[in-house]
């Protein structure tokens, strides 16, 4: 075909392709050149993103439209959203790079969400919305162990894949591989040995192995020296200029093998929700229980409060071996548990009431400090959280002792 | 070449079409795994345990009074709640042993957690709740005397906050006795705390002044009124010294506010017994270091206390009140954390007897909470206060 044939068709189609979206936008508003494309999503696993209409390949739902967008939020005060990286206006933190779905409503019916702008029925535009989006998928793809990064945007994971090599995958808020560009400009290290001073409570490292992107390839990788097993290794990041360094503690039992497949591991992707009725039946022994398996919520007081403590220690245990992601799952169960003692404080002796209720407030509130410690694989910031849940947990043990 | 041309035409106009299809816009959703909603759940308790401040025209700088206007504050909401910040005034032992120390109960703080990070869905339109305004009535009823500021406080454009002392006569020429003393703000979006007291010298008690304490005010706390019985003395033609703390918040930068507040006078009958201050700072008996402060008083009376309220808040701090009677049992009258800008005086829920002789000991540790805080951006250590600083104050009776 020579080059003015294809000029005509290329001709021909911009045109078609023209009168095709004036006769789609008629009657409506042009939406802005900039808007980010809509793309299809499934409401329960947010990292299941696709050009075109279908189902999720996990749980078989129709796909929905969204339209994202990258912006730059405040952690905490998520109505700071700029469009470039700084500082909170409200309180000064440094704004983390986050995904963000656009959405459109009007102030009559703000219950529909639109996904362009546009004019409401009274005339008014409709009302722009950026909404942060859920986290996507947290689980490791390569066998390793997964972390989110404490500015709730990057997620990485550690691989030790034989006695003397570390890798580290670097992944977005959506379990996405970083692209091989981006992962050159990441400041990280391996520390295979450190020494910490409780008395001044600093870190001096030891030995460190400087983490870099082997050619072609869109990971960090070190040499260390030869491990044994478990391994305990940390990585020390800094995704920025502008950013702080983040500090992975990472335990590896085992070396790490590449799935033939991306694993998917379940029972840590999603909190579970708190049983509003607590089932009839439950297990014979709370001791028997496995940690990552949710269990009924005994019906009887002291079947409550031994699995309350066999939780506990299931805590406890999982920190000891560095499977910091698989915490919040007995951590929650011990915070349903919690909630279901809350009615009984009445029927404590005063002094006991006194101490049971707030035991039992920090027990919830320190579980979803395990679950958030967790995410972030910091092991002196979950081993502090987790003394505080140890310590609920005592006190609600001790207050409903009467009970045992 | 025609039937080519055609073909690749037609082909670009099923492309064109499919585009416009696939891209027809739709509702928008996101993923939902929190199983409590926001008309059925959690409106109640924001409602109850936050619209005080939170409402529109409140002290607080965004309204939790709507599904859309909560919504944005989801993660504010996780970690305040999670960092124990809000809702602001519990005490970490016994809130029951107190009038006004109720926070989030176990299962609140579950549903708003759960909702704040599931998705913060809205539930059934048809329960959507019904509009909140701001309360501008006095809580206990009209006054018996009413006093309004004598003149405006202001906080200017430039400025973010100001603390500004009015002194009010009370034009009372005979002495009275006051069963509760209050604030109504004239702009509630900038008076975030006030001290009410009474300027003269005090006939009685084991600490004579010039300056009492009548009321510690701060947003959203009801005042509490004293049992029959007690009161307040308020001398002939005193004169109160109202300090009003005024911040701006963010919603107003750039914009100056103005505010004229009026106190709220309730009498008590007959002649009551008086309510007075026994002040609790380190003396001779201090012992500690950075980390930890102790110091005690001993009661040089039979006494009844009623109330305890910190005079200074401090950062990372926590503070324990033990009373240690002559026969040495033992009664912890408070622990909590006294944090600045939220200076409450914890009402006891029945007064506590102590004999002459009870020795008070008040006790400050650091508490560095802030390796359990999910902040992940807050400072790495915390800022030590300075706990040989801690004052507090015992509202007692004979």
């Amino acid at each position: 075909m020579d080059t003015s044939r294809v000029k005509h068709i290329l001709t021909i189609a911009i045109v078609l392709l023209t009168i095709a979206t004036a006769v789609a936008q008629r009657g409506k508003p042009p939406a802005p050149p900039t808007l980010p494309p809509i793309l299809m999503t499934c409401i329960h696993h947010p990292d299941v993103l696709e050009s075109k209409p279908g189902t999720c390949p996990y749980c078989k739902l129709p796909l929905v439209p969204v339209r994202l967008d990258s912006a730059w939020m405040c952690p905490v005060h998520t109505t700071v959203t700029e469009s470039n990286s700084g500082k909170c206006r409200m309180c000064g933190r440094q704004l983390v790079p986050v995904t963000v779905s656009l959405t459109w409503t009007c102030a009559a019916d703000r219950a529909t969400q639109h996904l362009e702008p546009g004019v409401c029925a009274d005339g008014s535009p409709r009302i722009g919305a950026r909404t942060l989006r859920a986290h996507g998928n947290h689980n490791p793809q390569h066998g390793g162990q997964f972390f989110m990064a404490p500015d709730n945007w990057h997620h990485l994971e550690g691989v030790h894949p034989s006695a003397r090599l570390f890798r580290l995958y670097i992944y977005d808020d959506y379990g996405r591989p970083l692209a091989s560009a981006k992962v050159k400009d990441i400041e990280a290290r391996v520390v295979t040995k450190e020494n910490f001073d409780t008395a001044t409570r600093k870190t001096t490292e030891i030995t460190a192995f400087p983490l870099k992107a082997p050619r072609n390839r869109a990971y960090l990788e070190a040499r260390i020296d030869p491990s044994t097993l478990p391994a305990e290794m940390t990585a020390k990041v800094q995704f920025g200029d502008d950013q702080p360094e983040y500090r992975f503690d990472f335990t590896f039992p085992a070396f790490s093998k590449e799935p033939a497949t991306p694993t998917v591991r379940p029972a840590v992707t999603q909190p579970l929700s708190t049983p509003a009725v607590p089932p009839a039946s439950a297990p014979a022994s709370s001791s028997e229980l496995d940690p990552l398996a949710p269990a009924p919520i005994p019906t009887s007081m002291s079947g409550m409060l031994e699995q309350l403590e066999a939780r506990e220690k299931q805590v406890g245990e999982l920190i000891a071996r560095g499977d910091f992601a698989a915490v919040w799952v007995p951590a929650f169960q011990a915070k349903d548990i919690a909630i279901a003692l809350e009615p009984h404080v009445a029927h404590l002796s005063p002094d006991k009431r006194d101490a049971g209720e707030p035991a039992l407030s920090r027990v919830v509130r320190t579980a979803w400090l395990l679950d958030a410690a967790g995410d972030v694989g910091n092991r002196g910031q979950i081993e502090a959280v987790y003394a505080a849940f140890k310590a609920a947990v005592a006190d609600a043990l001790a207050a409903f002792g009467e009970f045992r | 070449m025609i039937g080519r041309t055609a073909h690749a035409t037609a082909a670009l106009t099923l492309i064109a079409l499919g585009l416009l299809i696939s891209v027809e816009p739709g509702s928008a959703h996101k993923p939902i795994t929190s199983p409590y909603n926001y008309n059925d759940d959690i409106f109640p308790i924001l409602r109850d345990k936050c619209g005080r401040c939170h409402v529109s025209g409140g002290v607080a700088p965004m309204s939790l009074m709507t599904h859309a206007e909560t919504v944005p504050w989801g993660e504010s909401i996780r970690t305040e709640v999670l960092a124990g910040h809000m809702p602001p005034g519990t005490v970490d032992e016994a809130p029951g042993r107190f009038r006004n120390a109720s926070g989030l109960s176990p299962r609140e703080m579950n549903l708003l957690l759960t909702w704040a990070t599931g998705g913060t869905p809205i539930g059934e339109a048809a329960k959507d709740p019904k509009p909140v305004t701001r309360d501008t009535a006095w809580p206990l009823g009209p006054p018996d005397v009413a006093l309004t500021l004598p003149a405006e406080g202001v906080v200017g454009a430039d400025d973010r906050e100001r603390t500004t002392e009015f002194i009010v006569p009370t034009g009372i020429t005979d002495r009275r006795w006051l069963r509760a003393i209050d604030l109504l703000p004239g702009n509630a979006a900038m008076v975030r705390a006030a001290t009410i007291a009474v300027r003269s010298a005090a006939t009685s008690g084991p600490d004579p002044v010039t300056e009492r304490v009548l009321a510690r005010w701060l947003p959203g706390e009801d005042p509490i009124a004293l049992d029959a019985g007690l009161g307040f003395e308020l001398p002939a033609s005193a004169e109160l010294v109202v300090r009003v703390l005024y911040r701006k918040t963010w919603e107003y930068e750039r914009k100056e506010l103005r505010d004229r507040s009026t106190v709220g006078l309730y009498f008590a009958s007959g002649t009551p017994a008086g309510v007075q201050a026994m002040h609790l700072a380190p003396d001779f008996t201090a012992v500690g270091s950075a980390d930890h402060f102790a110091f005690r008083r001993v009661l040089t009376n039979d006494s009844r206390v009623l109330a305890v309220y910190p005079e200074v808040g401090l950062n990372n701090t926590a503070v324990k009140v033990v009373a240690t009677r002559p026969d040495r049992t033992r009664i912890d009258l408070i622990a909590f954390h006294p944090r600045p800008d939220w200076s409450r005086r914890y009402w006891f829920r029945e007064a506590i007897p102590l004999p002459k002789g009870t020795t008070i000991e008040v006790t400050a540790l650091f508490d560095d909470e802030t390796p359990l805080l999910p902040l992940s951006l807050s400072p790495a250590t915390a800022t030590r206060p300075d706990l040989s600083s801690m004052q507090l104050t015992l509202n007692v009776v004979p």
